[in-house]
């Protein structure tokens, strides 16, 4: 048969599986780089979906969030399931490991239970044959009635009898007799009872069935659900029933569970017990709570090591660009109006270029992140710090976007998005902006140089004293305010050690890489404009702008401090990037006719200094990091509270510093 | 309507059914202390009024709307007497006879502030579970204190409310929590214990009261002596297995560890666990860290140490 697919619309498919199965893998493998990442409707959970070519013919296909099951207890479930329910996919494809096969069917047992189509991808057979498991996937597909594709997404052409049974399977060409998982007479007589119940009332895009397994499974929103659907006597009858079953939800993840036994008993080969894996030998250091530590901290300090000398003469070569080009917009604006060469030239390629220099580092970071999550070692690093991040009303999870920090806040903000709840995104993403990114560092490290000379790595030291206790006061204080309530449960799979992935690599980078441009030319770059015409208007001259007026006027505050409106002003510039404070003070003091490290020290009393170092170390994020700020949380309210906590403690800080350092005499 | 009275009553009929016991007059007259024709009256009432189903020499039993009062009024309850001890810094023998006043002039509103200077407790001071929502936490895991032999180790679930007990228990250290290993038991029923190292004495009255979860042996004790102890996943030392056997959470924990494959008779077995911090288990084929929190909510029977050379044991319990 060669006949055509013939469908009314371009084709829907869904892939579906749990986390650690290797979806990513191979949904890049199917959509190459045809991929559209956004965000689910109204969500901050990100959406990728991507054109496949099947049989000539087009399809979308739209990748779920890893979850291991369909009960709402988390976004990313309630997301996956309301999908195949209201979309109603042609197709949903459903992507297990081979090396831990019974878990991740267990996902296939919820899905099956759905109306669409389903396909099984056995994924990671290479794993799967280094722990010396043999797989009969023929018996798979007999057993479960539904098409079972063996692979290994990883390989080059790992995903050809995936399309070409998809391509099959929509145009009606494979018969698909799926078995849902029989799960004893016991409950079946149970969900009878329910479905009757729930009669016509229940609402008609829901299977019945499955919304009576939802219900004594305990589900909430399936319950909230019918709860304002049905009649009161009708939904307290329910409710009766629901309480005489209460364990009900053990009973059925049980009997799924002994589907899935049966279901794979035949398939599966197992090797002898007792070989003692890769995994294991390498997690007797990594997990180790001395060892893992020293590992974790050796394994970033390398990242942070390699990044920086890989990126340092790259960034100097964006820096040497970005000038020529400059000074070559001035000299072929010279004939235009002031105005324009200058906001060309010093506000658009100035600001959007200084902040895209940045780039090479960026690059270099997701890159390694993405390395070190491939292989399944970030899991390891999250399990061992867990132990101290207890104490902040946190868990393991959240030390990863928080370390990211070191290197930029925006991938830390945007790594937000591996934890589990609300509570705990918003207070990492909270503490985040405390952690001195590597362009605060350099800022710092100029300064305290050129302010106090050889006691300049003292002075370094003693702000991230200060900066370290800024964040876990900070942790301490929002854990009992904002946002109280107990950490989410740490529950959390150690996937198996593999052999990094560079074309899931390459695609992450990219995709980070791309999201940061965006925001590049558009937030960063309205805000570079605005602040270069501040700087600018009304006369043309610094000093005389509007920027220097909104510094003169918030010298009262500036005075506390003992900073004059000129280092105001080079403060207020480090929200646009943190390098940008050198840049602006450099302008500004241009008339001098010295070197800045030569001026520093008669702009700033030892005192002023150190009050200045510590607003700096704890000021407001770059704009970078606050759009990032806005974009993952959703909310404006937060973004903002964020940006006045760190203005309240970081000049409050900074005026308790002036004023003790002036008691010490060390104001003049 | 609801008066203060019919409450009181729902709430002893949700602590019977709490602790598994059966909701018969008898027991809900002890429960109340009263005598029990002054029961039989308010029974009436509570069915009239659709709390309640109630027959002669038929257990009673709670409808929907009675689950939902019961665990509303324990909820308040038990929220006070966290606010009153932790907040107002009550000692946790005040507290019990105060909530039992507070409890029925509490607004859902007030509820919901309540919980919220309580820091959201899911336990009152007795360590009893607070109910989320209208469901009624069955508490049938633990068992009292009075029914383990000596040498067997155990841990404080909950106790009783009486404020003589509870001076007694707290005077010996006995807090939900708290970890014991019973030295001796006499024939009348007086325990000796070990707890935080120090040696007490503890009336077999007393003991009847405290409801505790059984720990692993200690090496001394015979193995495979009492197979159905129940422990929890955080007291497997590494290497050790076990049978997952059930759960004291609240359904969203469940839910997850359940997916996660940790479904009652599934073969576990502790890859790693050191004092304090997380833990690892391995659960089919999957290597799961737990937070040590997370793990003392999991319960296990331990696979007796005589039996683990055989790996013919995790093989049959697949079936």
């Amino acid at each position: 048969m060669t006949d055509t697919i013939t469908l009314t619309r371009q084709p829907l498919i869904a892939l579906a599986g749990s986390p650690n199965v290797g979806k990513s893998s191979i949904f890049n493998a199917l959509t190459g780089l045809s991929q559209h990442v956004g965000n689910w409707p109204g969500k901050t959970i990100e959406q990728k979906s991507g054109a496949m070519h099947l049989d000539g013919l087009t399809a979308e296909i739209v990748d779920l969030p890893g979850t291991y099951s369909l009960s709402a207890n988390s976004l990313e479930e309630t997301l996956a399931r309301d999908y195949i329910i209201r979309e109603h996919p042609d197709l949903v494809v459903v992507v297990v490991n081979a090396a831990a096969l019974e878990r991740t069917l267990y996902l296939l047992a919820e899905i099956v239970e759905l109306p669409s189509p389903v396909v099984v991808a056995v994924n990671m057979l290479d794993v799967a044959r280094e722990q010396g498991l043999r797989l009969e996937p023929e018996v798979l597909e007999a057993a479960l009635g539904v098409p079972v594709v063996p692979l290994t997404a990883t390989q080059a052409d790992g995903c050809c009898q995936l399309q070409q049974v998809m391509a099959d399977v929509l145009a009606g060409r494979h018969q698909a007799h799926p078995r849902p998982p029989e799960l004893g007479a016991a409950l079946d007589a149970l969900l009878d009872e329910m479905e009757a119940l729930l009669a016509d009332d229940a609402p008609p895009e829901y299977p019945r069935r499955w919304l009576a397994l939802k219900l004594l499974e305990g589900d909430r929103e399936v319950s909230a659900l019918l709860r304002a659907r049905l009649a009161p006597e009708r939904w307290q009858a329910v409710d009766s029933l629901l309480g005489r079953h209460e364990d009900a939800v053990l009973t059925i993840a049980g009997a799924r569970y002994e589907w899935i036994g049966r279901m794979t008993r035949a398939a599966i080969r197992r090797p002898p017990a007792g070989a003692v894996t890769l995994t294991e030998r390498l997690d007797r250091v990594a997990t180790h709570p001395v060892w893992g530590i020293i590992m974790l901290a050796g394994v970033l300090g390398l990242v942070y090591w390699s990044v920086y000398q890989l990126s340092a003469p790259l960034v100097d070569l964006c820096n040497l660009g970005l000038s020529a080009l400059t000074q070559a917009l001035h000299a072929a604006l010279s004939s235009a109006p002031w105005w324009l060469s200058g906001l060309i030239a010093d506000g658009l390629v100035g600001g959007v270029g200084t902040v895209l220099t940045l780039l090479p580092v960026l690059v270099l970071f997701f890159a390694a992140i993405a390395f070190l999550e491939d292989i399944g070692y970030l899991a390891r690093g999250a399990f061992v710090a867990d132990r101290f991040m207890h104490r902040l009303g946190l868990h393991g999870k959240s030390f990863l976007p928080l370390f990211l920090g070191i290197g930029c806040n925006v991938p830390a903000v945007l790594g937000t998005r591996i934890l589990d709840s609300r509570r705990e995104r918003l207070l990492t993403t909270l503490l985040i902006p405390l952690v001195p990114c590597a362009g605060r560092m350099a800022v710092l490290t100029y300064f305290s140089g050129a302010l106090y000379g050889s006691y300049g790595t003292l002075v370094i030291l003693g702000l991230l004293a200060l900066d370290v206790s800024a964040i876990f006061v900070s942790g301490l204080v929002m854990r009992k305010t904002l946002l109280q309530g107990a950490s989410s449960a740490f529950i959390m799979e150690l996937p198996l050690y593999h052999l990094p992935n560079p074309r899931t690599i390459l695609l992450y980078t990219w995709q980070h890489l791309l999201d940061f441009i965006k925001r590049a030319g558009t937030v960063i770059l309205v805000v570079s404009l605005v602040i270069w015409l501040l700087s600018a208007l009304p006369a043309g001259d610094i000093n005389t702008s509007w920027l220097a007026a909104l510094g003169r006027w918030l010298e009262p505050l500036g005075s506390l401090m003992g900073l004059d409106w000129r280092m105001l002003v080079a403060l207020l510039a480090s929200v646009v990037a943190k390098e940008q404070t050198l840049a602006t003070l450099a302008i500004l003091t241009a008339g001098s006719g010295r070197a800045l490290t030569a001026v520093l020290p008669s702009l700033l009393t030892p005192a002023a200094g150190i009050a200045f170092l510590v607003v700096q170390m704890l000021f407001i994020p770059c704009v970078g990091t606050i759009s990032a700020i806005r974009s993952e949380t959703g909310s404006w309210g937060v973004t903002l509270l964020s940006v006045l906590y760190l203005a309240v403690i970081s000049f409050g800080t900074g005026i308790l510093m002036y004023q003790i350092a002036r008691l010490a005499g060390w104001g003049v | 309507m609801i008066t203060p009275q019919m409450e009181e009553y729902l709430e002893s009929l949700g602590k019977l059914q709490e602790r598994g016991e059966s909701l018969t007059p008898t027991a809900l007259a002890r429960e109340l202390h009263v005598a029990a024709p002054t029961v039989t009256e308010m029974l009436h009432r509570l069915t009239e009024q659709g709390y309640i189903t109630y027959e002669q020499r038929q257990p009673i039993e709670l409808t929907a709307a009675g689950v939902a009062a019961a665990s509303t009024v324990i909820r308040r309850h038990r929220l006070w007497e966290r606010f009153l001890q932790d907040v107002l810094g009550l000692r946790w023998d005040q507290v019990h006879e105060q909530a039992c006043q507070l409890e029925h002039v509490t607004s859902p509103e007030l509820e919901q502030r309540l919980a919220r200077a309580a820091g959201e407790p899911d336990s009152c001071p007795h360590g009893h579970a607070i109910p989320a929502g209208d469901n009624v936490v069955s508490e049938t895991s633990a068992i009292p204190l009075s029914s383990l032999a000596a040498d067997q180790a155990a841990r404080v679930i909950s106790v009783s409310e009486e404020p003589d007990l509870l001076r007694r228990l707290n005077a010996v250290g006995i807090v939900p929590g708290a970890e014991l290993h019973i030295e001796q038991a006499a024939p009348d029923g007086r325990l000796t214990l070990r707890i935080a190292g120090a040696l007490r004495e503890l009336a077999g009255a007393d003991a009847a009261r405290v409801q505790v979860v059984s720990l692993a042996h200690s090496n001394d004790a015979l193995p495979g002596s009492k197979p159905d102890a129940v422990v929890s996943l955080a007291d497997l030392a590494t290497g050790e297995e076990g049978i997952v056997h059930g759960f004291q959470a609240g359904r969203g924990l469940v839910a997850r560890c359940l997916a996660l494959g940790f479904t009652p008779g599934t073969p576990v077995r502790m890859l790693q666990n050191l004092r304090g911090g997380p833990v690892i288990a391995l659960v089919r084929e999957t290597r799961v860290a737990l937070g040590r929190g997370e793990a003392q909510r999991i319960l296990v029977s331990p696979t007796p140490a005589a039996e683990l050379a055989q790996p013919a044991v995790v093989e049959a319990a697949h079936d």
